[in-house]
């Protein structure tokens, strides 16, 4: 039951499994790390993604799928201990330190994993997503949202209604 | 699970006011204050239907400044609703209402929409029975007539003005308040916009210290830590809400304000709320110090006390805790002590470590002593 080190392997037996991102880079992982994605968990529990096969994903580009596997190869011991009682405190700060810093990215990386992550339906990852854009939105005004966000400027029309809907709120600082 | 995705018209781009409505209100659910939620919901048109749409867990409540402005916890920016006049409350109703005064009476306030409800003046009482009298009993020994028992036929007689210590809009049709001469009232209940109030006349009043609606059922809290349970009826010819009957469902088992030999006093207030599915009493003891005849309340110097109403065996039972927030409160026509400092804040009592703290940056001067909760 002990957690391997780090992805490198089940005793060498671990199943591979392999994953095609939409532009056709193949990405061989451990069943246990793609397992992860409740969408291909299912997939992969009816045999798929072995051999020459590979599970196309025609909705995840090279890039993101990189850094979602990257995600996955981190957290698979964990997941595969239901959620590591038995893990040590060591263990949890240093997947919680490969947290922080892996969502210490820009926004449109960031849209691009919870994106991914939603339909892959990977939880923890939504939820680290989530949780590092709501950190980012707190005590920011709404110009400042979406600054932080990259949304495009306001037209006048959205800007307006920006202001109408705040001071429904009640939104006037003093 | 379906791809819900807000289509944005005219716009090419991925866009975060795109992301599938179970993302938003991931991210939604993450932002627990007030202000963040009405600022998230400002950004763009599918955030602000996300924000309208998704069930959400109750934000962090709001602090309400007499002047009529707001603070949104944990920030200390203070905000207003434009074109709300929301200055010159009383206190608030709990939940979202603010309590105003009007000539004799009181009117509800609900800031975050605009409405108002109107509640009857005081001198409109409903007496039940409509014939009730006051009842003095002669006393042998002493040689004197004393009011027995001591109801609300002679809580309003007499030069002190009534006042209303505690309102709360149990549902829209069914408003309680307890109302009297401190530290006495009675429980007084209207139908909102209805002409009057209805009371039981003869019953005896009590030192009413808080109330609370739970799970259907109105509890009010006395000072001897007794709970009772008020059963509502209907008048037969309006159809407007009474109290039927009072029950009791725990004998307290008080603790009283004591005064130590080194002149300093533990001073008692008895609060009833929910919180996690139970009722809750909170025992607060605020400490005083008697300097020259005035009490003196120690900033900061404040004891909690939390107790589970255990209904099956009709007793409090003591329980740990987690944190209290609190102000430094004070009844406007009541005062039972002063306090050693100018400023005040939102204190914070740590049950575990039995310590209080001010973490929040808000900071406002203490002779506002109406600043009141709301939880939107």
């Amino acid at each position: 039951m002990a957690a391997p080190e780090s992805g490198d392997g089940n005793n060498g037996a671990a199943r591979m499994v392999t994953l095609i991102s939409s532009d056709n880079t193949r990405f061989e992982v451990e069943a246990a790390a793609a397992s992860l994605s409740q969408t291909l968990q299912l997939t992969i529990l009816d045999g798929g993604g072995g051999g020459g096969d590979g599970i196309p994903l025609p909705n995840v580009d090279s890039a993101t799928l990189s850094k979602v596997l990257e995600y996955c190869i981190k957290h698979a011991p964990a997941a595969a201990n239901g959620g590591a009682p038995n893990a040590t405190a060591v263990d949890r700060a240093e997947l919680e330190r490969f947290d922080n810093e892996f969502v210490n990215i820009d926004q449109s990386v960031l849209y691009s994993l919870i994106m991914a992550a939603h339909n892959l339906e990977i939880e923890g990852l939504q939820s680290l997503v989530a949780k590092k854009v709501a950190d980012m939105i707190k005590g920011k005004s709404p110009m400042e949202i979406r600054r932080t966000l990259g949304f495009p400027d306001p037209t006048p029309e959205e800007q307006a209604e920006m202001n109408a809907h705040m001071l429904e709120y009640g939104w006037a600082y003093e | 699970m379906a791809d819900v995705t807000l289509l944005r018209t005219g716009h090419q781009q991925p866009s975060w006011s795109d992301i599938p409505l179970d993302l938003a209100g991931m991210v939604l659910r993450l932002l627990p204050a007030y202000a963040d939620r009405a600022r998230f919901a400002s950004v763009c048109p599918q955030w602000r239907a996300a924000a309208r749409q998704l069930p959400l867990p109750p934000p962090l409540p709001l602090l309400a400044l007499p002047y009529g402005t707001f603070f949104s916890l944990p920030y200390s920016k203070t905000f207003h609703f434009p074109g709300r006049r929301c200055a010159g409350y009383k206190t608030a109703a709990c939940g979202k209402w603010l309590v105003f005064p009007r000539d004799n009476g009181r009117f509800l306030f609900d800031p975050f929409v605009g409405s108002i409800v109107m509640l009857p003046a005081l001198s409109r009482v409903r007496l039940r029975p409509p014939n009730a009298v006051a009842k003095y009993v002669h006393d042998e020994v002493r040689n004197m007539t004393i009011a027995e028992p001591f109801s609300w036929m002679h809580l309003k007689e007499g030069e002190k003005v009534l006042t209303i210590s505690k309102l709360i809009v149990c549902s829209p049709n069914l408003v309680a308040a307890f109302v009297g001469k401190n530290p006495v009232s009675q429980i007084l209940v209207c139908q909102p916009g209805a002409s009057s109030w209805s009371v039981r006349a003869n019953d005896k009043v009590n030192m009413f210290q808080d109330m609370a609606f739970y799970q259907g059922k109105l509890y009010a809290l006395a000072v001897d830590e007794n709970l009772l349970v008020v059963n509502f009826g209907q008048d037969p010819s309006t159809g407007d809400p009474q109290v039927s009957r009072i029950g009791h469902v725990i004998k307290g088992d008080p603790w009283y304000t004591v005064v130590f030999p080194d002149n300093t006093m533990g001073k008692k207030k008895l609060y009833l709320v929910e919180s996690c599915g139970m009722l809750l009493m909170v025992r607060r003891k605020v400490w005083c110090i008697v300097k020259e005849d005035r009490v003196m309340a120690m900033t900061g110097e404040n004891d909690f006390e939390v107790f589970k109403a255990d209904f099956e065996h009709s007793r409090w039972y003591g329980m740990p805790g987690d944190r209290i927030f609190f102000l430094d409160d004070q009844l406007e026509d009541f005062k039972e002590y002063a306090y050693d400092e100018d400023r005040t804040s939102v204190g914070v009592y740590n049950m575990k470590t039995r310590e209080v703290s001010f973490p929040l940056p808000m900071v406002w001067n203490h002779e506002m002593i109406s600043v009141t909760w709301l939880f939107p």
